[in-house]
């Protein structure tokens, strides 16, 4: 609307000149007009830079949601709970515990922002320190295997396999109250890296599966957030598969050659 | 003894409840369960007056599962165990003896102790003898009023 205006008095200036100048009109306001063309010059470049700064704020509450998501408090106190039971009985597991902690938060909050690409070994560290505290947790309930090939060296989005194995323990194991088994391959095939997480949980719900990237819930905060920073990058998110009460399969793939130093 | 019942979904938690209970004499866990939902199957056997619950587990809620204890055991005590203060409001709404915060301290369990163990004697001197328990009522105001 703005813009239509701006353009109709830009317009009207001109031809006003226009006539100004031909001697076909002759009052003083012409001499102003160039000021006036100008000042709506002005107040345009104004309200466009106001608009780059909306998205850019926008898009920074979205990735602060996302962090202050990964900030769990009920996940960081029961955390040092469980260290402090375990070390009455069994110190060395509790001083490796707190390691792994000091891993945990150190990939998990150590970064300025979500554009950032991390090598893959990083993010791996990350998930086996994070599924070792939550084994410690959880005694008995949780099983966790990781099938990794070796020769993997590239960068990757980062914050993504962490989340992803979060969500499987809380959504899916945890609930069905009884043992469960989280396996997690990464696999280089031909020119891609094939991620897996998956489990033999709960499972989600056919309805609720077909909402999982429609709703901006708060509980989805995290795997939304995930979705559209693959789906950006690579043109493809995560591909969910699910049954009810057998379990939850996520796949998503990076290619080799795209060595993610852009910006996302 | 006081028969007390501890729930949570993390065994670890429920061990550290048990390291912190285990020089108390006049008190006895009956039951330690990981689930909330065999704690509520079985509290009719095991007739515990207190019950440590942890707020935020995956089966069920904290709320819910104390709503659920309370129907079946009305004169339960319930304390609160949670990681996060976010329910304390609703949890008091139940009528919680008290709320904990992990990591517990063991000078802050002992308060919670100390509580449990006042209302059980209180509870019992008052059997039956209405003059006490107005003798009672006011020493308690009366400390209620030092302690606050």
């Amino acid at each position: 609307m703005l813009n239509i205006t701006s353009m109709f008095l830009i317009l009207a200036f001109y031809i006003h000149d226009i006539l100004y100048w031909d001697n076909k009109i002759s009052d003083r306001f012409g001499e102003i007009i160039y000021i006036g063309l100008f000042l709506v010059i002005l107040i345009q470049m104004l309200i466009q830079a106001r608009r780059i700064q909306e998205f850019h704020d926008k898009k920074t509450a979205a990735e602060l949601s996302f962090l202050q998501a990964q900030i769990k408090p009920h996940f960081l106190y029961n955390t040092l709970n469980t260290f402090i039971s375990i070390s009455r009985y069994d110190v060395e597991k509790a001083r490796n515990l707190l390691c792994d902690f000091s891993i945990y938060l150190r990939r998990s909050f150590d970064f300025k922002d979500l554009s950032q690409f991390v090598p893959i070994k990083n993010e791996i560290e990350l998930a086996m320190a994070y599924t070792e505290i939550e084994q410690a947790r959880h005694e008995e309930y949780i099983v966790v295997n990781f099938d990794v090939d070796e020769d993997i060296d590239i960068d990757v989005p980062r914050l993504v396999l962490q989340p992803i194995i979060e969500n499987a323990i809380k959504h899916g194991i945890l609930p069905k109250g009884e043992c469960g088994t989280i396996n997690i391959s990464i696999k280089k095939i031909e020119n891609m890296i094939i991620f897996e997480v998956k489990d033999n949980g709960v499972g989600i719900k056919e309805e609720k599966l077909k909402q999982i990237f429609k709703q901006d819930e708060k509980s989805r905060v995290g795997i939304l957030n995930i979705e559209r920073r693959l789906k950006k990058l690579y043109g493809k998110g995560l591909q969910i598969k699910s049954k009810e009460g057998a379990g939850t399969n996520i796949t998503w793939r990076i290619p080799i050659n795209i060595k993610g130093k852009g910006e996302l | 003894m006081i028969k007390l019942i501890l729930i949570d979904d993390e065994k670890p938690a429920l061990k550290e409840f048990e390291y912190l209970l285990k020089d108390n004499k006049l008190i006895e866990i009956v039951g330690m369960y990981t689930n909330p939902l065999k704690a509520i199957d079985e509290i009719s056997e095991l007739k515990p007056e207190v019950a440590f619950l942890d707020i935020n587990m995956p089966q069920m809620k904290g709320i819910d599962a104390a709503s659920k204890l309370l129907e079946i055991c009305p004169n339960l005590d319930i304390v609160f165990v949670t990681a996060y203060d976010e329910y304390a409001i609703e949890a008091f709404e139940l009528y919680a003896m008290d709320y904990l915060l992990k990591p517990i301290s063991q000078k802050r369990f002992n308060i919670t102790l100390e509580r449990i163990i006042d209302k059980k004697n209180y509870e019992k001197e008052t059997e039956g003898k209405v003059s006490n328990i107005i003798r009672d009522k006011k020493l308690r105001s009366l400390l209620g009023g030092i302690e606050s």
